[in-house]
């Protein structure tokens, strides 16, 4: 199956991306789709005793938007570690973010309430190790600190649908114990999950490879851009290497 | 009966050094919190940025080249330099990156950070750096707006003046 863009066609064929995760895994997605975007999008937790937030680390695109979609305002700008770090608060100053742009990658994270001091945030950011490069932005907890990181996922968006990736070890619990459909690189599963208002039902399939387990949003119907076919064929060549 | 009074004693010891054992675990924990509670002891001693006496500071502000919110810090510094003398604080411009970018726009006694005796490490700018009448380093505060700038400066002024952090 082909389209046209502007006069381009649009083939499908096999692509490969990598990229390094936050915690420094080295993780490849490989498949056959028409257009995958080139950007990844990571979500972590980050916990202490005195700590708990989740990270999102994006382009700088992505953090960009976040801020305006929300009609955040930028209220305070310092340099850290030679890179701009923003804090952004909420029109009604009940949300706040936090984004450090390092040369490739923004890290993101943010909470209710009001922001807190730019102190607490630097003394937060002085117990990483932030390694920006363009595979992938390293956030690593400091020796000594007592910070984990952990529920950790990547999402690449294809034509076919999002696909949210975990590493199988951490993912153990979402593969089902029926029998799935083998593929070239994997198993299969279909899931549905009943949405919150009650109208439809989510579907989701589910791929299990031997390093990671991928969930794909299930938008056939949805999304005019979903075919059953380019669906079939990204489950059918869907290829995850998750190296830690 | 001896065996179950003997049982029971045995248990009650082991009870009793469960609990011991308890107790010392909970004691390290709360000893570790309060140490991380405290702050690490200023080590740092800058002779050249000694205040003027006991009770005063010297008051830096430490500025890159690179960045912009220290170019709104530094529009607002003369004003809050001449309210920190007024205070009795010897108020100081440090160019972090050794720019002399800050005496081209009027800026008076800019030190440079190779000047100084110890590197000044930090790793934000701006930041507001206090240090006592040793020269030692008291307080080194980020500072993310000229407002933030202002707001810090005046509540070294005021009556209260907070405690190093």
């Amino acid at each position: 199956m082909s389209f046209f863009i502007g006069g381009w066609c649009m083939a499908r064929t096999k692509q490969t991306h990598r990229a390094i995760a936050p915690n420094g895994d080295a993780v490849t997605l490989s498949c056959v789709t028409e257009t995958m975007q080139d950007d990844w999008f990571w979500h972590a937790r980050m916990t202490s005793k005195t700590l708990a937030i989740g990270v999102s680390v994006g382009t700088h695109e992505y953090a960009e938007y976040g801020i305006a979609h929300n009609d955040y305002t930028v209220t305070q700008t310092v340099q850290y570690r030679g890179r701009p770090l923003l804090v952004a608060v909420s029109p009604d100053r009940l949300g706040w973010q936090v984004v450090w742009n390092g040369p490739y990658h923004s890290m993101i994270f943010g909470g209710a309430g009001s922001a807190p001091a730019l102190r607490a945030i630097v003394e937060l950011l002085d117990q990483i190790t932030l390694k920006d490069s363009p595979a992938g932005l390293e956030i690593k907890p400091q020796p000594g600190s007592d910070i984990v990181m952990w529920s950790l996922y990547g999402v690449k968006f294809t034509d076919s649908g999002m696909v949210t990736i975990y590493p199988r070890d951490d993912a153990a619990a979402l593969i089902p114990k029926q029998e799935g459909l083998a593929v070239a690189q994997g198993t299969v599963w279909k899931k549905t999950v009943d949405a919150a208002d009650g109208k439809a039902s989510l579907g989701k399939y589910l791929h299990a490879g031997t390093e990671a387990v991928a969930m794909i949003n299930d938008d056939l119907g949805r999304n005019p851009d979903v075919t059953a076919d380019g669906q079939e064929q990204l489950l059918a060549t869907l290829d995850i290497r998750w190296s830690r | 009966m001896n065996a179950v009074i003997l049982a029971m004693l045995i248990m009650s010891w082991v009870a009793i050094a469960l609990l011991v054992l308890g107790y010392a675990g909970l004691v390290a924990q709360i000893r570790d919190l309060q140490r991380r509670a405290v702050p690490d002891a200023p080590t740092t001693v800058f002779p050249e940025l000694a205040a003027t006496g006991p009770g005063a500071y010297t008051v830096a502000l430490t500025l890159s080249s690179t960045c912009g919110t220290c170019d709104e810090a530094f529009e607002i510094w003369p004003q809050l330099a001449s309210e920190l003398v007024a205070g009795g604080h010897r108020p100081v411009l440090i160019s972090i990156d050794n720019s002399p970018v800050w005496t081209e726009r009027g800026a008076e006694n800019l030190l440079l950070a190779s000047d100084l005796s110890a590197p000044l490490l930090l790793t934000y700018q701006p930041a507001l750096v206090r240090f006592d009448s040793t020269g030692a380093l008291f307080s080194a505060d980020p500072l993310g707006s000229a407002a933030g700038l202002r707001e810090a400066v005046h509540e070294l002024l005021a009556p209260s003046v907070p405690s190093a952090r």
